[in-house]
């Protein structure tokens, strides 16, 4: 069996477009792996240049067509070591404005707290820049539908940074499901679970918010839109729908050090057909870590461990008889009635492995080749915008549902 | 040579498909069309699922007419056709008689035998001459309080026909289905034989085959009481109850049909259960390429 490690890159693009139509964007990775050589250079510059963003920089670096001329942001150390990582050759602002202000900058970056998601996306777009802004969109309702809004207006690419749609794992989850592998889709459950406190040290008691602001509700929507927002996209994505309605509860149970977003939370969207998507986030333990379980009437998904499980299926007698004698390739009588068979119950459940061998493109650095693909061709990727409105949506509206403590409904969509 | 296996659970049993040299991918896709058409068909004709035209129609059709679609329309156009085929014998409106005998849902298991006063009293709206389609507007009506059908008798076999449609439309050659054990549909042939040979087994004795089949692109349906006796006050009585006297048929035996058509298979072996040899005759006498075979069990069990 050939493995994946030694064929190239584009052809394991281009093996995951097989379902084209569905997966819109995957066919944008075939053209940029194709345009890496020959298009002309996209000027980046990247507001935001903590943990996330110098992250992204790194990876931007590794892309032919990409330069990177600015990096923004307020706290010098970042901004320094940023500055380094280019060899020099970024130059530094401390007001996002400034480096809108660059002619020389076609695309930003944006890798901020959530809170300023929306005001530096719409201020970006509106001077002609393309946009990438990590996930989620923002933080509320209306951010959402004005970064929307700005984005149909000035036509500008807008992409948000929901990677996980971009993992092999997934994309052949969802070619799995839709070939009807675990046949209807009824139930599903993730599990984020961390056992760690998500609080950095500060040593200088001002910069509290600004670096711890996951803690914060006016910065951030907590474990929802930190964690358990990946795996809403993609479950948004695979059930091709949006959620009805969620419910949810949440609270500080062991990290109570003054912190206003909840250490654990659990909640339960609901979607077309009354399948449950159900959704746990600790911070407390760590032993489940990282599940996705898509349960459907012929077999499992876990996702994260690349796996299919198929529900036992033993064939009849009669039917497992008749395919022994094709396989065998002799013609035989096949029984059929008869006395009742028994199905057996005591099989150990065997996996299928979603992806072969170990070759696994990282999913940030190939959002990040559709970002630069779709700046060049000046072309929205298909869909992904749409997929990562309604999971910024559902965040929301799950926090609403945690902080409200009632059931929560899709609102009627008028952007 | 892949062999391609997919199951599913419709119509309170289980449906496999066996398609011989088909890739797991296009197997795949196939078989969710194939699954998609058999579970819409089972939520349109089971009298249980609650938002079915058949319980619709038990509901209301008595009280007005219920307009039918063109499926339904040529659905029930059918069982007409075999009511009078079989003189009676296939009848979906022997409801009634079933859940008298409490055999309309065989999980119950508390069956008291009815009186005879019971029996002629349910018979009065028994029987499909109380029910009326009207061509001009396609509607059904029931002409008597009471009366309530159940299709499935024909279900199994209508599903069949239209899997059937399915896989002929994408090109499927060979493909064999069984559909509970009782309902067989092969198409084609077994790719190392000129057929598919398939052998009715004994109901209790596993491994004795007591006939042997050869088809080729046809189907068969195989009824009979036997494994599935009904003990009450001491006595043993087979689920199959005749629709013109209320009472179960008194054979132990299996009859199998074999037909080109799935739902003329199926609906012959039910109602030549209940038909008697010379009237056996004379229906397979008004139809072209159905076979029989009349297989009885040596003792009751």
């Amino acid at each position: 069996m050939p493995s994946v490690l030694n064929i190239s890159r584009r052809a394991f693009l281009a093996q995951l477009s097989v379902f084209a139509g569905a997966l819109s964007w995957i066919p944008m990775l075939v053209e940029a792996a194709d345009r890496s050589k020959t298009s002309g250079k996209v000027r980046v510059g990247i507001i935001g240049v903590g943990s996330r963003g110098s992250k992204l920089l790194l990876h931007l670096q590794t892309i032919p067509q990409v330069k990177i001329v600015a990096v923004c942001d307020t706290y010098q150390p970042h901004l320094y070591g940023a500055k380094k990582m280019t060899d020099g050759h970024a130059r530094t602002y401390q007001n996002y404005q400034d480096l809108l202000d660059q002619p020389d900058v076609d695309a930003v970056v944006i890798a901020t707290p959530p809170s300023f998601h929306a005001s530096i996306t719409c201020d970006a777009l509106g001077v002609g820049k393309h946009v990438f802004c990590e996930k989620v969109m923002a933080l509320t309702l209306d951010d959402c539908k004005k970064m929307m809004r700005v984005q149909k207006e000035t036509g500008r690419i807008l992409q948000i940074g929901f990677q996980r749609l971009f993992d092999v794992r997934t994309i052949k989850a969802y070619e799995a499901i839709r070939q009807g592998k675990v046949g209807t889709l009824t139930c599903l459950k993730t599990h984020w679970h961390r056992n760690d406190s998500w609080r950095r040290t500060v040593k200088d008691p001002t910069r509290e918010k600004s670096v711890n602001w996951r803690l914060y509700n006016d910065a951030s929507g907590g474990l929802m839109a930190e964690l358990a927002s990946h795996q809403i996209v993609i479950s948004n994505w695979i059930l091709g729908a949006v959620p009805e309605s969620v419910t949810g509860l949440g609270g500080i149970n062991y990290w109570n050090d003054g912190r206003e977003t909840h250490d654990n939370v659990s909640v339960i969207f609901r979607f077309p057909n009354g399948v449950l998507l159900n959704q746990t986030c600790i911070l407390s333990n760590q032993h489940y870590g990282v599940v996705e379980q898509f349960m459907g009437s012929k077999g499992t998904i876990e996702l994260e461990a690349g796996k299919l499980y198929l529900e036992s299926q033993e064939p009849s007698p009669g039917i497992y008889q008749l395919i022994q004698s094709i396989e065998e390739k002799v013609f035989r009588t096949i029984p059929i009635g008869g006395a009742s068979w028994v199905l057996n119950n005591n099989a150990e459940p065997k996996a299928e492995h979603l992806v072969e061998g170990l070759y696994m493109p990282s999913p940030t650095q190939l959002e990040l080749e559709a970002f630069v693909e779709s700046v060049s061709s000046n072309k929205l990727l298909p869909d992904l915008l749409d997929q990562s409105y309604q999971a910024s949506v559902a965040v929301i509206l799950a926090n609403e549902a945690i902080n409200r403590g009632k059931i929560v409904h899709w609102p009627q969509e008028n952007m | 040579m892949n062999v391609f296996y997919d199951s599913f659970l419709a119509m309170g049993t289980r449906f496999e498909i066996v398609l011989p040299g088909v890739d797991d991918a296009y197997g795949h896709m196939l078989s969710r069309e194939v699954e998609d058409e058999v579970i819409r068909l089972d939520k349109k004709l089971s009298r249980f699922s609650p938002k079915s035209l058949v319980r619709r129609l038990n509901v209301e059709a008595y009280d007005h007419a219920v307009f039918l679609d063109a499926e339904m329309w040529s659905l029930f156009s059918l069982c007409f056709d075999y009511y009078h085929l079989t003189h009676g014998a296939f009848d979906i409106a022997i409801l009634p008689l079933l859940e008298l005998w409490g055999f309309g849902q065989m999980e119950t298991r508390k069956w008291v035998k009815p009186s005879a006063t019971d029996v002629d009293a349910c018979l009065k709206h028994v029987g499909m001459q109380y029910v009326a389609l009207n061509e001009k507007e396609r509607s059904i009506r029931f002409m008597k309080s009471g009366v309530q059908i159940d299709l499935g008798a024909i279900g199994k076999g209508y599903a069949l026909e239209e899997v059937k449609g399915i896989l002929q439309a994408e090109g499927i050659e060979n493909a064999f289905v069984n559909f509970g054990g009782s309902s067989i549909l092969a198409l084609g042939s077994h790719p190392y034989g000129d057929c598919w040979r398939v052998g009715v087994q004994h109901p209790e004795q596993a491994g004795e085959t007591l006939y042997e089949w050869e088809l080729m692109d046809s189907a068969i349906s195989t009824s009979g009481v036997a494994n599935k006796f009904v003990a009450i006050d001491g006595e043993q009585y087979g689920h199959i109850l005749h629709p013109k006297f209320g009472y179960p048929v008194d054979d132990t035996g299996l009859i199998s049909v074999c037909a080109s058509s799935a739902i003329e298979a199926e609906v012959l072996s039910t109602s030549f259960f209940v038909l008697d040899a010379s009237q056996r005759q004379a229906v397979l006498g008004q139809t072209s390429g159905v076979r029989i075979a009349e297989i009885p069990i040596g003792e009751q069990v």
